[in-house]
């Protein structure tokens, strides 16, 4: 069996992991995102490439040692460097001597399209197991994005700090390891009585903070110093309703009505959408202003270029605090710890 | 509205798309009547401004186009800067570039109307954007459409480098154009290395045939504007060993050419051809800059010595 495997973000491995399985490939999981994948990736990645090229590519160097043979990747035709990822990446682990190929969800041509199904094995027989799994794909991925939306109310109020936490890691073991659409299905009130079991203290003031940003470094919790769990264990409401997978889906082909009235929002400061999350960190701020929210966390890679035309923006037109965090390998944990402290508390002042 | 008449000021930054379409747009405004005012060539202290009103963390050229802008604001009536968004079929401009003229009126205050109209080909011929700049300074499309046909002639005649032919070494010069022909940002280079009495040689030398053959080996098209013109340079220097070595130029924190640069950097490895990578930015001392330049033609002159006594 071929070995297949992708890049961490956030749950994604645990996301495609069936329709890989029921396209006949084995699937490796990509090791848990770790300061050894950073450093793998930092070491062989161009200096100036922005930072989650160089986590994929750690991501991709240590999946090949595992045994992975195709290393998958979407791709897409720009503006921003995204699309222009798995070529790049490709050309580091030829030179790198790994022999995996680097295989980009890609259809800039007919042909290329073509070739992607015929390479993957998707053919008329295979339709129908792949629109199965791909069900359970997205079933999977609703669960999870739900379990993340109430740990996320949760986390200011919990009695022993980090419970929300430990139970997301089990519902992710769990959503993983449940590969029955019906038993899926069901799984919905199990997650929410989970969290319900938590203890909570409900008497204090809530700070709420609205996260925007560039979706990888958002999503991926160990590149952003799990600031949005940071945050919530400081005591605020963490609204990341402007970044998700299902939403990135959705948005990217204009049925995310959320997305849309963000863009909207957003034209008077910025006209044309330049890549990336720009218009929406830009809309979404705006957004959360208006809801009388305490402050803004934006999130971004070093050199990241759509973020960087958003935060000249935002410093302008958005009316409450940013704290803006930009990350990259040198990035240390206690400086980040001190800002979202510092931010933390100055939002709170603020209040009073 | 304030646009009045034809003896209205527009301002043109000398950053940017300037190094691409300078004769175009000259002759385009000058053929309406127009009076056209230019920033200054780079300087130190235009660089200034652009340092105190650009964001810190973006790319040496923005900050350099953020002064120029800063340079002529109470200087004219409007600015011409438009939203490139796309320049070629298939193609995408930096996001930079497509948030412009968004970025500048957030960073500065008191600016005069921006002509921000977009140039976006992949949605309209360039045609189309015209006759809304026409529209927007109250110029009939008739009119347009006549002084862009001179203005194509003079953009299509312009020289950017001129061959100067001597029997010097042959050197390669790859850059996007805002960084190879603003002499502030690439140091001088061609002039200095000219007056050595070398031959400069950039994309702007070679016929499209040229380099949309090298790029043809590419399995993915590269989508990024200027993209496909500086590796297929780049490519058919290393492979044609037209010049005697050739340097790259690119700025720090650019980010389409962080990526572009390892397809170069590739093929550079299996090719004998000389090739360095000068990565500039404001704090780049011209010293450091020639002193690398310095050796690395060194180190030409020493190979091609080598090459001739076998
Ligand atoms: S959005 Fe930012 S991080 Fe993503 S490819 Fe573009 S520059 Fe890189
Ligand atoms: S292409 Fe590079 S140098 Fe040009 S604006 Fe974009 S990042 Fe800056």
């Amino acid at each position: 069996m071929i070995k297949v495997s992708v890049p961490n973000m956030n749950v994604v491995p645990i996301v495609v992991k069936p329709v890989f399985e029921e396209l006949g490939y084995e699937f490796i999981a990509p090791p848990k995102m770790s300061r050894k994948t950073i450093e793998e990736g930092a070491k062989y990645a161009p200096e100036f490439a922005c930072f989650p090229l160089k986590a994929v590519l750690g991501d991709f160097i240590l999946a090949s040692r595992k045994g992975a043979e195709y290393l998958v990747i979407f791709g897409g035709t720009g503006p921003c460097r995204f699309g222009w990822y798995g070529s790049t990446l490709q050309i580091i682990l030829k030179n790198l001597g790994i022999p995996a190929k680097v295989f980009v969800l890609d259809f800039p041509t007919e042909k290329w399209a073509r070739d992607t199904f015929s390479i993957l094995g998707i053919n008329g027989s295979s339709v129908k197991k792949l629109i199965h799994s791909g069900l359970i794909a997205l079933k999977k991925l609703r669960l999870i994005e739900l379990a993340q939306e109430l740990a996320r109310k949760i986390r200011p109020f919990e009695v022993k700090i980090g419970e929300s936490d430990k139970t997301l890691q089990k519902i992710y073991k769990i959503v993983d390891n449940e590969n029955s659409f019906i038993r899926l299905m069901k799984m919905k009130n199990e997650i929410k009585l989970m969290f319900e079991g938590i203890n909570k203290n409900s008497n204090h003031e809530l700070i709420r903070i609205g996260l925007v940003g560039e979706l990888y470094m958002c999503l991926q919790e160990e590149l952003n110093m799990w600031t949005e769990s940071k945050l919530g264990k400081l005591g605020a409401f963490v609204d990341r309703s402007a970044i998700g997978l299902w939403k990135y889906v959705t948005g990217d082909i204009g049925l995310n009505f959320a997305h849309r009235r963000a863009k909207r929002i957003a034209y008077p400061w910025l006209k044309w959408h330049a890549g990336g999350e720009s218009i929406y960190s830009i809309g979404y701020s705006l957004i959360f202003e208006r809801k009388g929210y305490d402050g803004v966390v934006h999130i971004s890679p070093l050199g990241c270029m759509p973020e960087i035309v958003a935060q000249t923006i935002m410093e302008k037109c958005v009316n409450i605090p940013i704290l803006n965090l930009v990350f990259d390998e040198h990035t240390g944990e206690t400086g980040v710890n001190t800002r979202l402290e510092a931010f933390c508390d100055l939002l709170k002042l603020r209040k009073e | 509205m304030v646009y009045y008449h034809s003896i209205m000021k527009i301002g043109i930054p000398r950053a940017g798309l300037y190094y691409q379409f300078f004769p175009l747009w000259d002759t385009f405004f000058k053929e309406l009547g127009f009076e056209v005012v230019y920033s200054p060539p780079t300087n130190a202290s235009l660089l200034k401004k652009g340092l105190e009103y650009a964001h810190s963390d973006i790319c040496f050229p923005m900050k350099v186009n953020f002064g120029h802008v800063y340079w002529l604001k109470d200087k004219v009536d409007v600015l011409f800067v438009p939203r490139f968004i796309s320049l070629e079929e298939k193609k995408y401009m930096c996001p930079k570039f497509m948030g412009l003229p968004d970025m500048l009126k957030a960073s500065i205050s008191n600016l005069p109307p921006l002509l921000d109209v977009n140039f976006n080909i992949r949605k309209k011929p360039f045609i189309r954007s015209w006759i809304e700049v026409g529209k927007r300074l109250r110029v009939s499309a008739n009119k347009v459409k006549k002084a862009l046909v001179k203005a194509e002639i003079s953009q299509k005649s312009y020289q950017w480098n001129n061959l100067n032919g001597g029997d010097g070494l042959k050197i390669g010069i790859v850059a996007r154009p805002y960084i190879i022909y603003d002499k502030y940002v690439s140091a001088e280079l061609i002039d200095r290395l000219k007056e050595k009495g070398m031959n400069i040689l950039t994309a702007d030398n070679l016929i499209p045939e040229i380099i949309n053959k090298e790029i043809a080996i590419l399995k993915k098209p590269i989508y990024f504007d200027f993209g496909e013109k500086n590796v297929g340079t780049a490519l058919h220097f290393l492979n044609s060993g037209e010049v005697d070595g050739f340097l790259y130029l690119i700025s720090f924190e650019c980010g389409p050419d962080s990526l572009l640069k390892e397809i170069i950097d590739d093929r550079a490895r299996t090719s004998d051809i000389p090739y360095t990578t000068l990565v500039l930015d404001e704090h780049t001392e011209i010293a450091g800059i020639l002193t690398r330049v310095e050796a690395f033609l060194d180190m030409i002159e020493y190979k091609s010595k080598t090459k001739f006594n076998l």
